[in-house]
């Protein structure tokens, strides 16, 4: 935040949220370039492969995406074979996402990425502050 | 390259599949240069398996992938291919890869790194193969596809016009009384080929054409395409667009409620399709295939119960450019069998009809006739409810 230059915004605090997001959101973009993905596409890859079963809807609840960007992005990682359409075996009406072989091997790899990143804010501010900064932002969402 | 590790039975350690290496996604030229990847560890017999990874048609990549794997279990179960166990090289032949399937393919050639290729992929990419494998090693390509393939090594296993768009047109015409056709299709060779053969079927049966469209992969005018041919005041329109491609598609021809006034067929939408169009997109479209995931006969369930043995809960949808890799596999084996070398005959054909292993019916006559009975599907919600036999 340092080299931010004063502004009226400065007094909001979520003004303060939105830029420290912006920060991290472009931190983590980088790190997973060279995996060629994006954080969104990691955030689908490591909630599906939590367990089988999701619906485009659910998943877009998890993944903090409205539903016509979330199609995008999944026919997108469907089409690079990370992600697969199935039927519900129980209701032959719902599709559920479920990761492909290869998108299974490759939430390994991204998960490291993320895991770094969320260690290198629990460093930075302390194990005390990161709970603290953590209970909070739960309390707001 | 990036190994998978070989499967193998939890209960006996026996080998169910040899493994695949993966020529990397984003492969690009410089990593041509190094070939030391290529070099042959083991003694086997290395299929390069080309499917497409990404782009258009990217949405088959899985299940073409996970049939082949279920046809290398049982090769590897028995003898292989020349008894020497098989491995594949899954490399990605989509039109949009970031490197060329034929560049590939020529390096590893000229590293004597491959012995054979089974390719699902589309017909552009067959031709700029064909024009650099020349028949140096076999070549079986196993998608539906326009016809007409005649290079030395080239077996092309899938379905043809002739068998698989004339009939379900003329079905069409006949039991729903449809006057007037829509053409949409990707701007190449397959779509082109199959709608000249579609042209002369509809003047044979004194039906009109009341318009006819071409569009680059992924292309941002689909909407306008799409009022065009609601337009054109056709009853039918025919969709010979690729994946995702079809699957946009059949969203927009849904959100503007076309399928109340006009109906769908396609050789090519398979089942991933139908799930990623929607049910509420889906109403009246019809496809023609010699094979569906759900096509009820012997061969059929005796592959479904090993495909899904093998892949479990994350198998993907079976659909006919899925199997067609398994079918692929198998008939690859067969046409080596013995080693007479009869794939390298004038003409690419092996003198005499060659029954295989197959979830449909396994026999292959020639690259522009094939016996397998065609069959007439129209989607049920998100599935297919086969309908009639039609060739």
């Amino acid at each position: 935040m340092a080299g931010r230059k004063p502004s009226a915004m400065n007094q909001y605090l979520f003004h303060d949220l939105a830029a420290a997001h912006r920060t991290l959101h472009a931190r983590l973009n980088d790190r997973l370039k060279c995996l060629g993905l994006q954080v969104e596409s990691w955030r689908v890859l490591e909630t599906l492969s939590s367990h089988d079963g999701f619906t485009m809807g659910d998943l877009a609840d998890i993944v903090l995406m409205n539903p016509p960007t979330l199609t995008k992005l999944v026919d997108r990682m469907v089409s690079n074979g990370l992600v697969q359409r199935t039927l519900s075996a129980e209701d032959h009406r719902r599709v559920h996402l479920v990761l492909t072989d290869a998108g299974t091997d490759l939430v390994a790899k991204v998960r490291c990425h993320a895991e770094e990143q969320d260690r290198d804010i629990v460093e930075r501010l302390g194990e005390e502050s990161a709970q603290v900064l953590r209970d909070a932002l739960r309390s707001l969402a | 390259m990036e190994s998978l590790p070989p499967r193998r039975d939890s209960m006996t350690g026996r080998i169910l599949s040899s493994g695949y290496i993966t020529v990397p996604r984003r492969a690009g030229p410089e990593w041509l240069w190094d070939t030391s990847p290529f070099h042959r560890s083991s003694p086997a017999f290395r299929v390069g398996l080309l499917v497409p990874r990404c782009g258009a048609a990217g949405l088959w990549g899985p299940s073409s992938i996970a049939s082949a794997e279920v046809a290398v279990s049982e090769l590897n179960r028995k003898d292989g291919i020349g008894r020497q166990e098989v491995e594949l090289v899954v490399i990605d032949s989509a039109e949009e890869a970031p490197t060329p399937a034929e560049h590939i393919v020529d390096v590893m050639m000229a590293n004597h790194a491959l012995d054979a290729i089974v390719g699902m992929h589309i017909s552009s990419v067959r031709q700029r193969l064909t024009a650099i494998v020349k028949g140096q090693i076999p070549y079986v390509y196993t998608p539906l596809y326009e016809g007409g393939e005649n290079g030395v090594g080239v077996f092309a296993i899938g379905d043809t016009p002739p068998q698989q768009l004339g009939p379900a047109i003329t079905w069409l015409h006949e039991s729903r009384r449809l006057e007037s056709w829509a053409l949409i299709g990707n701007d190449y060779v397959w779509p082109r080929a199959s709608h000249r053969y579609a042209k002369a079927r509809l003047a044979a049966i004194g039906a009109k054409l009341a318009c006819e469209r071409y569009i680059p992969f992924a292309s941002s005018n689909l909407a306008r395409e799409v009022e065009t041919i609601a337009r054109s005041g056709a009853d039918a329109v025919l969709v010979s667009l690729v994946g995702q491609d079809a699957v946009d598609f059949n969203r927009i021809f849904g959100a503007m409620e076309l399928d109340r006034k006009m109906i769908r067929l396609s050789c090519a939408i398979e089942e991933n399709g139908l799930l990623a169009s929607g049910a509420s997109n889906l109403k009246r479209l019809y496809c023609s295939s010699s094979y569906f995931g759900s096509l009820g006969n012997e061969n059929n369930a005796r592959f479904r119960e090993r495909y899904h043995g093998f892949h479990g809960h994350r198998a993907p949808m079976l659909n006919a450019l899925g199997q067609s890799t398994y079918e692929g596999m198998h008939f690859l084996a067969c046409l080596l069998e013995g080693g007479d070398e009869r794939w390298r005959r004038p003409g690419g054909q092996p003198g005499s009809p060659l029954a295989y292993r197959s979830a449909r019916h396994g026999c292959y006559v020639s690259n522009r006739h094939n016996p397998a009975p065609t069959f007439l599907a129209r989607a049920d919600g998100l599935v297919f409810d086969v309908i009639s036999r039609i060739a």
